[in-house]
């Protein structure tokens, strides 16, 4: 599940108007706000006083059972299988059920539950899953849940029609899904796919009413998403909001949530905010109750300010950071990648620019993915003496100006960022790093689909990444060769070795097995030094302290199986 | 007047045609093409990719593809959405409304505060009013819409719970946006009548006008206003185009769906209908109002309707 940006908002599946958010003017506030309007230009000092929102506190929406999200984008569809955006998963986890729970427990390890299957076995080399299905479930359509709806599921998602953009990477080389009986099915794969074991349980590969599917079709289905979830889709308002309803006959949660049960929220509302001062001026107003990814400034402030609480939830996946692409002069030379990474202090960064908002991070993927090695975190420990001395091997040679150069060619780079993803300010930082040891850099910044394919043609030396998965096969988005023209391996990197490492580890079902082998990778490509990581990702939440009940997900993202509002 | 608006209508032809032109143009430019960036993440064979231009028409060369839409353009059809597959005219349209609305109050307030206090500096000035009105206007020339709005939200959103933070619903929601995007014009239309009725007052006219026994009331509205509002509403005709592109900002800060935001997102999605139907729609839009404008200034100022000879 890549963190895009891209996508245009689906159709307005309803006109019905906007939920009740509060709303609070009578006639004779609106005459002070009048008199208050002309008053206030000339109150600077009024202002700042008014600028600081530390220590201050906000008032508490008090108990309901409506509780408004304020997300930063528009989902591109609400089609899980379809979706490229985890916005659309966070929205679709309330509307749809995975055979198979995956879920962090309280000792920091993390556990498979069942869901819509009750018990499930994987064939010893991997290319078939087995699952026995629970009887009693309904769809929101009103139609009964079997073996048939996990069929028509994944065959929706291999179908080109529905242009998957996540899920049908992630389910890998699927062959068929066999139907045993009306509660048994079997979902074979051409060859061992050890990741599926992980990868089934996100939300991509919720399962979707056979009846919606064939009666709104492979895209339509985008704006009538009917599952089994906790909540029943109820209308999308395009650039507005997304409402879900409660579904009063769920019971098929996974025991982690607590005992089976409708959920406790009436309505759950995904408020569309692209601005991230908009979501937060509008949990302190108690619009909002939730509000995802706030600025660090603005997190800050949530810290310190009673009423409000802060989320920042550890996630699988790749940090934020920069691919460095291999085949791009100068950084084609190996020591010019290491002086780079020797060159960027990532603590000093989250805590003076992001203002300790998030966690600093040192390597390929993050720490709770599985086939993390975290002896290779110090790989890198930053050293500008070190990056100094590689560059003079390298034969760039300081100069009067401040940046190196090598026959009379400076030592430049090329950092094109993706825009609106929190990337501007943390770049200007490398920027300085590198200046300080004397690279010097050009950067600009796109929006996520055009960067993206400036990125596949290599015009860059630093491009811009981060990415939520729940599996190490992830890396076989990442940085394998196939990758290089319209995937995601920015770096454009090619090592036969990593390409058929990943392929093997993905045959080992044996846990410990497989994140041995993950390690070996991940050594690798620390050793390669194809990547500048900066900070984790992670799930990144403030909320209204009377919001209780959240259970995170691996991926940082929250389930409001229990949300309440106390 | 018919006349001259057929006129003006004809030449607004070759305008828009430029519009369309400039703007088909433009997109192509950006690197990535569109059906690529549609199947992004999904592992597409370059046959998919190429099977998706197919379908798109994407594959013709740009002249054909310009052919084809104009034809469809004659036919009042805009195209379809490459993301959603919908009619482009019904998404612009089902945006449109809200982005008027907001754009339609700023403009309401810029006139409400903008023209009285104008009146009032013009009249009197150096007077208190006068004074009062000038450091409006100033601060209000000086501060970015975007800052105010920023600002507006902090004090009556979050600090005194007045009015909703973001949102669409109902009259409070629209005070903060249309206040911040307006009080930049209104300080605009200040300066611009006050400074036209001071030299208005100085001209020989309104010597006469008085010596033949006018009231000072009489001067000023029948006299010396009508002459310095004509500028003054060409002016706001020429604003329109920044008003709304003010209403994209504004439409983000306070959460408001609506078409200036909407044209950002199609733009970053490579979706070239629509980006096509909106620039399109939007410089109809500016043409039909600087034709109402001209009118306008044509009722209230006969000399002009003689000047022109289409």
């Amino acid at each position: 599940m890549p963190g895009t940006t891209a996508g245009n908002p689906p159709e307005v599946v309803s006109s019905r108007p906007a939920p009740d958010l509060p709303s609070t003017l009578s006639r004779r506030r609106f005459l002070a706000v009048g008199g208050a309007t002309v008053g206030v230009l000339g109150a600077g000092a009024f202002l700042a006083a008014c600028g600081s929102g530390s220590g201050s506190s906000v008032a508490s929406s008090g108990p309901s059972d409506t509780l408004t999200v304020g997300v930063y984008q528009e989902p591109d569809t609400l089609d899980p299988g379809a979706s490229g955006l985890i916005l659309s998963s966070l929205i679709a986890s309330g509307i749809f059920d995975p055979l198979v729970w995956w879920l962090p427990t309280q000792d920091g390890g993390k556990q498979l539950y069942p869901g819509l299957a009750t018990s499930w076995q994987v064939a010893p080399d991997a290319t078939s899953y087995t699952f026995k299905l629970r009887q009693d479930v309904d769809f929101h359509d009103g139609t009964h849940f079997t073996a048939a709806a996990v069929k028509a599921t994944l065959d929706h998602i291999v179908d080109p029609a529905t242009k998957s953009r996540s899920a049908k990477g992630a389910l890998g080389p699927y062959q068929e899904t066999r139907i045993v009986d009306d509660y048994t099915v079997e979902v074979r794969f051409s060859q061992p796919n050890a990741a599926f074991l992980h990868e089934m349980t996100t939300t991509v590969f919720g399962i979707s009413s056979p009846a919606a599917l064939k009666q709104y079709g492979p895209i339509g289905f985008g704006s009538h998403p009917v599952g089994t979830g906790p909540f029943k889709f109820q209308e999308y308002v395009t650039q507005d909001h997304v409402s879900l309803v409660q579904n009063p006959g769920y019971k098929w949660g996974p025991s982690a949530f607590g005992p089976p049960g409708p959920a406790k929220l009436k309505n759950l509302n995904f408020k569309i905010l692209l601005d991230a001062t908009a979501r937060y001026n509008a949990l302190r107003t108690g619009q909002l109750q939730l509000a995802w990814n706030l600025n660090p400034s603005d997190i800050q402030s949530v810290r310190s300010t009673s009423g409000l609480t802060h989320y920042n939830v550890p996630s699988t996946g790749q940090p934020y950071g920069f691919p460095i692409n291999v085949k791009k002069g100068p950084t084609d030379d190996i020591r010019v990648r290491q002086a780079i990474n020797f060159a960027v202090d990532q603590d000093t960064l989250n805590k003076t620019v992001l203002q300790g908002a998030y966690e600093a991070a040192h390597n390929v993927i993050t720490p709770s993915t599985p086939g993390y090695d975290k002896a290779a975190d110090t790989m890198y420990a930053y050293d500008p003496v070190k990056a100094k001395s590689l560059l003079d091997q390298a034969g760039w040679v300081a100069a009067g100006s401040g940046t190196r150069a090598k026959g009379g060619q400076p030592l430049e780079l090329e950092i094109l960022i993706q825009s609106s993803n929190g990337f501007d300010l943390p770049t200007q930082y490398v920027v300085s790093q590198l200046k300080a040891v004397g690279i010097s850099a050009k950067t600009s910044s796109q929006p996520f689909l055009t960067a993206a394919a400036s990125y596949n043609e290599g015009v860059q030396n630093l491009s811009a990444i981060f990415y939520y998965d729940v599996d190490p096969y992830l890396l076989n988005n990442l940085v394998t060769s196939e990758q290089i023209p319209s995937g995601f391996n920015w770096a454009h990197y090619s090592d036969p070795s990593v390409d058929s490492g990943i392929a093997q580890a993905n045959t080992v079902v044996d846990d410990a097995a497989r994140t041995a082998r993950y390690q070996q990778i991940t050594r690798t490509l620390m050793e390669a030094a194809i990547f500048l990581p900066l900070w984790n990702v992670s799930g990144v939440f403030s909320a209204a302290s009377n919001l209780t009940g959240l259970h995170f997900g691996v991926t940082g993202y929250p389930f409001f199986h229990a949300a309440a509002l106390v | 007047m018919m006349r001259f608006a057929m006129g003006r209508l004809l030449i607004a032809i070759p305008v828009l045609l430029g519009v369309s032109i400039v703007a088909f143009l433009i997109i192509h430019l950006i690197p990535g093409n569109p059906a690529q960036a549609m199947l992004f993440g999904s592992n597409p064979t370059p046959t998919q990719i190429h099977d998706l231009e197919v379908r798109l028409g994407l594959d013709q060369p740009l002249y054909q593809q310009y052919g084809k839409y104009l034809v469809g353009l004659v036919h009042g059809d805009l195209g379809t959405s490459f993301v959603t597959g919908r009619g482009v005219f019904s998404e612009i349209v089902s945006r449109a409304p809200s982005t008027f609305v907001l754009s339609g109050s700023a403009m309401l307030i810029a006139i409400v505060v903008g023209v009285p206090l104008g009146i009032v500096g013009g009249v009197r000035p150096g007077s208190f009013w006068d004074r009062a009105g000038r450091v409006i206007s100033v601060s209000g020339v000086a501060i970015p819409y975007f800052w105010l709005a920023l600002l507006f939200v902090l004090i009556f959103a979050v600090r005194l719970r007045l009015v909703p933070a973001v949102g669409t619903q109902g009259f409070s929601s629209l005070i903060l946006p249309a206040v911040a995007l307006g009080w930049g014009y209104a300080a605009i239309l200040t300066r611009l009548v006050r400074s036209r009725l001071i030299e208005e007052y100085q001209d020989e006219y309104i010597k006469t006008a008085r010596a033949k026994g006018c009231g000072e009331t009489r001067v000023l509205l029948n006299h010396a206003l009508r002459n310095a509002v004509i500028p003054t509403i060409t002016m706001l005709g020429l604003q329109i185009g920044n008003i709304l592109t003010g209403a994209a900002a504004i439409e983000v800060i306070f959460g408001r769906p609506g078409l200036g935001s909407f044209l950002v997102q199609s733009i970053a999605a490579k979706n070239i209908p629509v980006v096509q139907g909106a620039v399109l729609f939007i410089g109809v839009a500016y043409v039909l109002i600087n034709l109402v404008v001209d009118m306008l200034v044509g009722v209230i100022d006969p000399r002009t309707r003689k000047q022109v000879t289409v």
